[in-house]
């Protein structure tokens, strides 16, 4: 009976082959990743800590956060950027004939973008302040952790106020998310709620941070312009001054001159924090800048009035560097993106910013004098005649000197529009409702019923 | 007749041809003892011409015969006295009697071809079924019937052939994706394409680039060589693609390549195929003095001073368009040239195919060609131990033209630009315009190539343990790299400022499968026909991929990374895997009967721990009337009714750790390395099932001259695998979960019918038509796609959601957009559903005609009541919202002055005339297409032996001759994202299909 011997040794074959399957089922089933690693491995010694932080800061720079949509939706809802390029999405920003109400929608995609790109960046800082106290590593000193979790608590008070600045009163998430329940049933806080939490993040960055040599990470000059500059949307014009003099009184800052300087090199000792972007991290904005001669997109330029402003010697002085035309085309665009490998910074605090800040300060404390002084500090560095005290010899002329000189000194750099609407003139200039804020993204009123709308939506 | 047919029913062996020849052979030996007459003569296939191996010949009420050798001559010794008659059979010929009244006459006889017959050997899942039997809808292709078309991958080649498959080639340009859709979509991320099975492999059709190319991708079904191909079968329904569990769910097609048979002659086959191919159509677009005039319009309407118009003299200016068109486009060719092998002696066969194609794609700098070589063998080791392989080698090399959404792309770059925008500058140097590169940088600079090398191999044994029971065993393996390189020189705007950029990209799937069967059948009293048949699979999937991005380089000729400054590189790779175990009863009583059961449950490694495990059943019955005693109409040869209903799954299109809470490395900060939470976790996550029933009836009248297959279906998906959108509050966009639920419900007719048939002349038809209802029935979040389609619960897929322009006012020229929800205001919430990208049915028509040695094939395709979104007129009919941009001639039947009626509003910048994605774009895409017209020619055999030659047939085919459609771009079929499953129907600067003619040789020695 040879085949049933033979059909037997194949039974034992097969019953081997299912034997064997049944051992590797489990491994096979539960394939390890190899790009990514499961939520336990996460933050659990100094480098995966460090690695985290990092990746904080790489959300910061994303191009809906301050590598792009951020800065330049709000540039084009202003007056010193004009559109020359296609793409609807930006064109909405733009106001016809530069004057008069928006008609932005809600679902305008760059807007959800901004919404989204910084609650990343939120639970970025969320995952670090929950978990680097936690973690069981005996080389991992109080100091470094201090050092990290200060930089986590500055990012996510910078995140919210942002968010205020775009959409008022926002929702609060303060711990990570590992699953969508995490955040059912939030409600807006108020604008006050907010600030309250933003304050409450910087006392402890403020308390855990110490001056460093870094002007691309976070220390404690960042923590103390950012207390200055919250303090002035808040009109608490005494804490802003205290701040302000802080970092102007320290010498790891000081204008550079000429103006051109701050951009042209990286990290300059203008720079209090500045975003850093590399050749194989490069900035998304310089596509959008850049013209098309140069390889970029070109969708925005500098409009004739701030071209105008910048170049005139008697209000923009050395400024006027800033405006960079095209060879061939005769392209203006923006000095910023100069850099062919397109690795150039983008600017949250300059100490240029914190002069200003004081001379607002200064001017609403009845120091004419002290503002006024502040005020040409700046102009002469930009090798801009100063400002006699005849032109500044009440509150609404310095006032209205020192909104010029933002204007100028920041004509890339989102403060115009923010500044319009803290000081009431979004009206006056832009012909826009006086305290507008965006409309909450369409497509998150859509996900989430505990999400109020604001009322442009 | 129909008593022939089935009384060929009774070879219930697999192996019915060995049986028969065994037999033969046995009768032939016992003829011997009575030393009769000897006749001598062969046997031809009546349409080839060709011998035909393997037929038996007997004599008529006795017992004698002898089978026909490799020449197709047989000698038989008769008894008895003369006239005898001769009775000739073979499976998948009609049986035919010859009387003979004299021993010295030569006998030629001339087998016809048995189209209909429920006998014929079906593939379906694991085993192979008399087509008479099948409870389940199977429909297959010969490759005969596909032979004649010209299309670098196989898939192309069907469309149009199989009710309820939804073809499109999504552009024109050579060896890139097709849309295939059995009975309808059932998914939104879980991938909507069949399985694809070539002699038992489980092949991956998705593409592995790297390197976009702007919405389309490559096919990767066009590393198989079509020639190679003896049959597809295509299983639709749940009962058919079960057997296949979690890969059944969209439909299997199963390939079945040529192999060579036993003791047979070596046959080689030689053919060659020349073609040239051109653009049907193009775009309509305004010379420069239109461009000025318009340019002017828009000045003007937006309240410029008419001392400042842009063009004082519009009549002036140049117009460069037509030598743009001129630039992008090219005469196509085509050639192909392959031979195949085969043949095989008693214990061993053989089949070697080697074939060269290209195609030279009509839009510059397109370019394909494949080199492919297979070797497909079978050798019996003893009577019961049989092994083979069936191993395929190709390799694509691709010059890539970038398309469609890219504004790089040599279509949009040279023709969104105005009419009198030159190419060059004076000087020589390229135009680089706004967002556009030059076009002709991209054409004569961008190098863009990619190169695939894909080894398909299985390698079986299979061991006949005692009779009837059969084990198998297969060792498969699907293996591909594909290498791509794109350089852009300083020319282009993309390397300018970094002084070249080349991207090099190069990535690895590997899939290996092991797979046992066990089957067994048995019959009972000659009336019960059971077989069983029980299973595993083990199937593994890898990909890796390493792509180094470099700048930097010293001039352009220099173009390896080697010599360039900086350098960024990436690198990753995942696996999944799949572990199955398959088992399948089937029963029939006197082929009256049929019920079968088949189920598969299937482990994959993308799920959750709890859920990982999925059991798909199915079971089908089906009932032969005609079997019946009762039953007595003698026109009806065939008439079956079947039912079956099934759960398949799905799995395919979701990532391979979706289940997993993710950190991801790459997210750094100052060129130090960063982490990120980059997934949230779903252990919760499981399979996406579809269930499905099917009705159906096959029949065949007339002596088999009218077939008609008809097939009813309703198939359910739930538990939709999308990624759902959750609120960002959460740091992040979506989670994959399971969410929602897609119907679609249809009815398919196939008709073949022999119109007429005689000696000289012969005309046959072949119909199909399908109707397909999709539906949303449950989806919680509505999902949108390229900002015009949007899914939501109640509507179809592909639907488009935009704004609806109600009439242009004559006063005013302003589009008036229908304000939806009435309040006053014309925002997103006025957006309504306006079309639907699915036709409502589809299908071929087929003609054949021959006379003598001459056929004429004709081939429709057609598809009522799908819409297609001009995007491209969107995009260039923009009333001066995009500065700097040209327009088709659309624009100039705009409003001008009170009282024109137009439905293209007034040109101006402001408001909401050209501000707003309208519906006015959206244009009824039905269309009828001449697929194919062949001629062809086949020498007669009595010229051609002389040389040795079997057979010589030469033709030539003209491909999309001609479309008629109201559509008014250049091609209904078109989509700009083939990259995307969730997009159809979408026309933006997509190279369209063009028209081709091709002339053939085919020759068999």
């Amino acid at each position: 009976m040879k085949t049933i011997t033979v059909s037997r040794s194949f039974l034992h074959l097969a019953s081997f082959l299912l034997f064997v399957l049944a051992l590797s089922c489990d491994d096979l089933l539960q394939p390890e990743p190899t790009t990514g690693v499961s939520d336990k491995r996460s933050i659990y010694d100094e480098k995966s800590a460090n690695a985290a932080l990092n990746g904080a800061y790489n959300s910061l720079k994303a191009s809906g956060y301050y590598g792009l949509d951020f800065n330049f939706i709000t540039y084009l809802f202003a007056d010193n950027v004009k559109f020359v390029g296609i793409q609807t999405y930006y064109k909405i920003f733009v106001r016809q004939n530069g004057y008069g109400k928006t008609s932005l929608q809600s679902d305008n995609s760059a807007l959800a973008g901004v919404w989204s790109g910084i609650y990343r960046t939120i639970n970025n800082a969320n995952h670090l302040i929950e978990k680097v106290p936690l973690v069981d590593d005996p080389n991992f000193t109080r100091e470094e952790r201090d050092d990290i979790l200060g930089q986590a608590y500055f990012i996510r008070a910078l995140s919210y106020f942002d968010l205020t600045r775009f959409w008022g009163g926002v929702q609060l998430v303060l711990k990570p998310t590992t699953s969508p329940s995490d955040v059912e049933g939030i409600k807006r806080s108020t604008l006050e709620e907010t600030y309250t939490q933003i304050l409450a993040d910087l006392s402890e960055a403020e308390s855990r941070l110490t001056a460093k040599p870094s002007r691309i990470f976070a220390d404690l000059g960042a923590v103390q312009a950012l207390i200055a500059r919250i303090s002035l949307y808040r009109q608490e014009w005494e804490k802003a001054e205290t701040y302000a003099t802080r970092l102007i009184s320290n010498d790891k800052y000081a204008l550079v001159k000429p103006y051109s300087v701050f951009y042209t090199t990286k990290a300059s000792t203008e720079s209090i924090f500045e975003l850093e972007f590399t050749v194989s991290e490069s900035n998304p904005s310089s596509n959008w800048w850049r013209p098309s001669e140069l390889g970029g997109r070109y969708e925005a330029s500098l409009n004739d009035v701030i071209t105008g402003l910048l170049k005139d010697p008697e209000t923009g002085g050395n400024r006027g560097e800033l405006v960079l035309e095209s060879e061939r085309r005769k392209e203006i665009y923006n000095g910023f993106y100069w850099r062919g490998q397109r690795d150039d910074p983008e600017y949250i605090f300059r100490i240029a910013e914190q002069y200003l800040i004081r001379a607002e300060v200064r001017a609403h404390r009845n120091n004419l004098s002290g503002s006024l002084e502040d005020l040409n500090t700046v102009r002469e560095r930009a090798d801009v005649p100063p400002l006699g005290n005849s032109r500044y010899n009440t509150l609404d002329k310095a006032l209205q000197a020192i909104e010029d000189e933002r204007r100028i000194e920041f004509a890339v750099e989102n403060h115009r529009f923010f500044d319009l609407r803290r000081t009431n003139r979004l009206g006056a200039v832009l012909g826009e409702d006086e305290a507008y804020l965006f409309p909450i993204p369409l497509n998150q009123l859509d996900r989430d019923p505990y999400l109020d709308p604001n009322p442009s939506n | 007749m129909t008593h022939l047919i089935f009384c060929r029913g009774q070879y219930r062996l697999r192996r019915v041809k060995a049986y028969i020849f065994l037999l033969a052979v046995m009768l032939s030996f016992s003829a011997f003892s009575y030393g009769q007459t000897i006749l001598k003569g062969t046997v031809i296939d009546e349409k080839t011409g060709e011998a035909i191996i393997g037929a038996t010949v007997l004599q008529k009420s006795t017992t004698h015969g002898v089978a026909t050798g490799a020449d197709g001559a047989f000698e038989l010794q008769v008894q008895g006295s003369f006239p005898v008659t001769l009775v000739i059979r073979l499976v998948g010929y009609r049986a035919q009697e010859v009387e003979v009244y004299d021993a010295g006459e030569i006998i030629r006889i001339l087998l016809r071809e048995d189209l209909n017959l429920l006998d014929e050997v079906v593939v379906t899942g694991y085993v192979q079924q008399k087509r008479g039997v099948i409870t389940a809808s199977v429909f297959d292709v010969k490759s005969e019937e596909i032979t004649d078309i010209h299309a670098a991958s196989f898939d192309q080649k069907l469309e149009g052939r199989i009710p309820g498959v939804v073809i499109s080639s999504n552009s024109g340009t050579p060896g890139t994706s097709v849309a295939l859709r059995i009975r309808g979509t059932t998914s939104i991320n879980a991938g909507n394409s069949p399985l694809y099975v070539v002699d038992g492999v489980f092949v991956n059709s998705g593409a592995i680039q790297q390197i976009g190319n702007g919405g389309q991708v490559v096919n990767s079904l066009a590393d198989l060589n079509p020639n190679d191909i003896e049959k597809i079968e295509v299983l639709k329904d749940a009962n058919a693609t079960s057997i296949y569990g979690s890969r059944g769910a969209n439909g299997v097609i199963l390939i079945t390549t040529k192999r060579g048979k036993y003791n047979a002659k070596t046959n080689i086959s030689f053919g060659a195929r020349l073609g040239l191919s051109k653009v049907r159509k193009l775009w309509d677009m305004v010379n420069g003095p239109e461009y000025a005039t318009l340019a002017n319009e828009v000045y003007l309407n937006d309240g410029g001073d008419p001392a400042k118009i842009p063009y004082p003299n519009p009549v002036s200016e140049p117009s460069y368009i037509e030598q743009k068109l001129d630039d992008i486009f090219r005469t196509g060719l085509q050639q192909n040239y392959f031979v195949n092998f085969s043949g095989g002696d008693a214990r061993t066969t053989f089949y070697l195919g080697l074939d060269f194609n290209e195609q030279v794609g009509t839009n510059k700098p397109d370019d394909l060609k494949r080199y492919s070589l297979r070797i497909n063998l079978d050798h019996k080791v003893s009577d019961k131990f049989r092994i083979g392989t069936s191993t395929s080698l190709s390799r694509v090399d691709r010059k890539i033209a970038l398309t469609g959404n890219n504004t790089a792309a040599p279509i949009p770059s040279a023709i969104h630009p105005p009419a009198n925008v030159p190419s060059r500058y004076e000087d020589g140097s390229y135009v680089v315009w706004g967002i556009h590169d030059s076009y002709l940088a991209m054409i004569n600079d961008l190098d863009n190539r990619s190169s695939s090398n894909r080894l398909i191999g299985s390698l079986y044994g299979e061991y006949t343990i005692i009779d009837n029971l059969v084990f198998r065993t297969n060792w498969n393996i699907d293996y591909n790299t594909v290498d791509e390189n794109i350089y852009y020189p300083t020319v282009t705007a993309n390397a300018v400022s970094v002084n070249g950029r080349n991207t090099s990209a190069y990535t690895k799937r590997q899939t290996l499968i092991n797979e046992q069967t066990l089957r067994y059948n048995t019959q009972l009293d000659k009336l019960h026909t059971l077989s069983f048949l029980i299973g595993n699979t083990i199937q593994k999937n890898n990909t890796s991929s390493r792509s180094i991005t470099a700048t930097g380089f010293p001039s352009d000729d220099f173009r390896e990374i080697t010599s360039s400054a900086i350098q960024t590189a990436n690198g990753s790779s995942s696996e999944n895997a799949l572990i199955s175990f398959f088992g399948r009863a089937a029963y029939d009583y006197k082929n009256k009967y049929i019920a079968d059961l088949n189920v598969r449950i299937d482990g994959s490694s993308k799920f959750g721990t709890n859920n990982k495990w999925g059991t798909f059943p199915s079971a089908g019955l089906a009932w032969n009337l005609t079997e019946e005693e009762w039953f007595k109409a003698s026109w009806v040869d065939g008439l079956k009714l079947r039912a079956s209903y099934g759960i398949t799954g799905n799995q395919n299109g979701i990532g391979n750790y979706t289940s997993y809470g993710l950190w991801s490395g790459g997210a750094n900060y100052n060129d130090k390395s960063g982490l990120r939470s980059s997934q949230l976790a779903n252990p919760e996550l499981k399979w996406e099932t579809t269930s499905q029933f099917n009705i159906g009836v096959d029949s065949h009248f007339f002596d088999n001259r009218l077939e008609v297959e008809l097939n009813y279906y309703d198939k359910y998906t739930r538990d939709l695998l999308v990624n759902s959108p959750i609120p960002a509050i959460s740091g992040f966009s979506s989670i994959t979960r399971n969410d929602g639920e897609i119907s679609n419900r249809g009815v398919e007719l196939a008709i073949n019918s022999t119109n007429v048939r005689n000696k000289n002349f012969t005309w046959t038809t072949s119909f199909n038509i399908a109707h397909n209802k999709n539906k949303i029935e449950k989806l919680e979040n509505t999902i949108d796609q390229y900002s015009w389609i949007r899914m939501e619960q109640g509507q179809s897929m592909f639907t488009f959601y935009t704004y609806k322009q109600l009439y242009v006012d004559p006063q005013t020229g302003d589009a008036v957009i229908d304000d939806y929800n009435k309040d006053g205001q014309i925002n997103a919430d006025d957006r309504q559903y306006v079309g639907n990208a699915l036709p409502i049915v589809n299908g071929g028509l087929d003609n054949t005609f021959r006379y003598r040695n001459f056929d004429l094939n004709l081939f429709l395709t057609y598809s009522i009541g799908n819409d297609v979104l001009y995007m491209f007129q969107y995009m260039l009919q923009h009333g001066g919202t995009r500065p700097a941009w040209g327009y088709t001639t659309g624009q100039l039947e705009r409003w001008q002055k009170p009282g024109d009626i137009t439905d293209v509003p007034r040109m101006t910048t402001k408001g909401l005339n050209y501000a707003l994605r309208t519906d006015r774009f959206l244009e009824d895409g039905s269309f009828l297409k001449a697929r194919s017209i062949t001629l062809g020619y086949n020498f007669p055999r009595e010229l051609i032996s002389r040389f040795n030659i079997n057979a010589l047939r030469l033709f030539a085919t003209g491909t999309n001759l001609f479309i008629l459609t109201n559509y008014s771009g250049t091609d209904p079929e078109i989509n700009v994202a083939g990259n995307d499953e969730n997009t159809l129907g979408i026309d933006f600067a997509t190279a369209p299909s063009p028209r081709s003619f091709l002339f053939g040789v085919n020759l068999t020695l």
